[in-house]
């Protein structure tokens, strides 16, 4: 039970870190640069991506035995677009301001290669519960990467942390604005930064890891070679 | 008429570029960018099945959704026209001419996913656009992404030739480049 227990968490961490939909996978792109130009915004659009995720995938994973591997591409979108609409709905309804400053990218999460790369990659060949817990890490760490953009962009593009329509409040951070960063060049200039910064980092922990391990390599030698003399 | 039909042309290559304004289909862009042939390749595939899913769903959403009062469902049944067309142009060119399917093929699903084309057709739904005004919309917004393709494929190629540092390696400099053309095309806003 208990080695179940860490497969699953394993599944849910594993689309933070290691397969973190934006910066590893390179999926999502479009809307996570489009949309990033104040916080609020991000959020909404990440709970939006978490809420289609979860149940697309449940459903898909749920009916994976009965769909015919030729009609697959139509079944699987027709299910996630229904999850989309229904999230637009909710959205017109409680975050109106939200809901326009969206836009088209609203109804866009539906070709969000997440949602289809998941279902695809990982809902069609595994049971409902590693599937559950496979969308939410995905969704998760697709929700933190957006908000790390957007966090960049609005503090130094507005110079301000503006809350409107979830919460009411505004931060003040600088005197001044950036302003290509609301622009979007903005987005494609901070999503470089991240990425470039998160392969540097990744690039230097595995070099580190090897030296370690030919170092190990080479002192089991040296004292094989002590204990043969 | 006309002359708005050139402002819809001048704005869906220039001003609002797909891959550098509007931000759609960056996944195939950033995928198929890396040299000329497969940039072409799927350049002429999106506009293609950009013109015909524009046409298919303006009569779709003009003929059924709007007199049916049901066009809160245009996401559902846009995505789901453009994948049945989709698959049955790849059935057909398998089917005909297994050259072209070996050659241009292997996009067709791809583009299914490709936020481009449902985003061409949910723009043209939401401006509420007459046939001939999406029509140019859509042929021109997959000839500006096709010169995004174009644009960058060149760019890549002289870029596998240089000495770029390693972890800037393969997309994350093709981002750096993006954001370059994106500022350069922010000019043509003044335009229309």
């Amino acid at each position: 039970m208990s080695s179940e227990n860490v497969s699953l968490w394993d599944e849910f961490f594993k689309g933070i870190g290691r397969m973190n939909p934006v910066y590893v996978l390179l999926l999502g792109l479009c809307s996570s640069l489009a949309i990033t130009t104040r916080m609020e915004n991000a959020i909404v659009m990440g709970i939006g991506v978490i809420f289609c995720l979860v149940c697309s995938n449940i459903i898909i994973s749920a009916i994976r035995r009965f769909v015919p591997e030729d009609v697959r591409i139509p079944v699987f979108i027709s299910i996630i677009s229904g999850f989309v609409t229904l999230f637009g709905f909710i959205a017109r309804a409680y975050m109106p301001a939200i809901y326009v400053a969206l836009g088209i990218y609203l109804p866009l999460i539906t070709v969000n290669c997440n949602l289809y790369g998941r279902a695809e990659a990982f809902a069609q060949n595994n049971p409902v519960m590693p599937t559950f817990m496979d969308g939410l890490g995905i969704g998760a760490g697709y929700t933190l990467a957006i908000l790390g953009i957007a966090f960049v962009r609005e503090a130094l593009g507005f110079g301000e942390i503006m809350f409107q329509d979830l919460a009411q409040f505004t931060i003040k951070i600088l005197p001044f604005q950036v302003g290509v960063l609301q622009q979007p060049a903005g987005g494609y200039i901070v999503m470089a930064g991240y990425l470039i910064s998160f392969t540097y980092l990744s690039k230097r922990k595995e070099r580190k890891r090897k030296e370690d391990i030919a170092e190990e390599r080479k002192r089991t030698m040296e004292n094989r070679v002590k204990g043969v003399n | 008429m006309a002359g708005d039909l050139i402002s819809i042309a001048i704005g869906a290559i220039l001003v609002n570029n797909f891959v550098f304004a509007r931000f759609l289909g960056l996944c195939p862009f950033f995928g198929a960018s890396n040299n000329w042939n497969n940039s072409m390749g799927m350049g002429v595939m999106v506009i293609f099945v950009m013109v015909c899913s524009t046409v298919l769903s303006w009569l779709v959403d003009t003929f059924v959704l709007i007199p049916m009062n049901a066009r809160y469902l245009e996401n559902l049944v846009f995505i789901v026209v453009i994948a049945v067309f989709v698959q049955l142009v790849e059935m057909i060119i398998r089917k005909y001419s297994p050259s072209l399917y070996k050659s241009l093929g292997i996009w067709l699903p791809l583009i299914v996913v490709n936020c481009a084309v449902l985003g061409v057709v949910t723009i043209n739904a939401g401006e509420n656009y007459a046939f001939s005004q999406a029509l140019v919309n859509g042929l021109f917004s997959g000839i500006g992404f096709m010169f995004a393709l174009l644009l960058m494929a060149t760019i890549r190629e002289r870029l596998d030739l240089m000495g770029v540092p390693e972890s800037m390696k393969g997309v994350p400099i093709a981002i750096v480049v993006a954001a370059g053309f994106s500022m350069a095309f922010r000019a043509f806003v003044g335009l229309i």
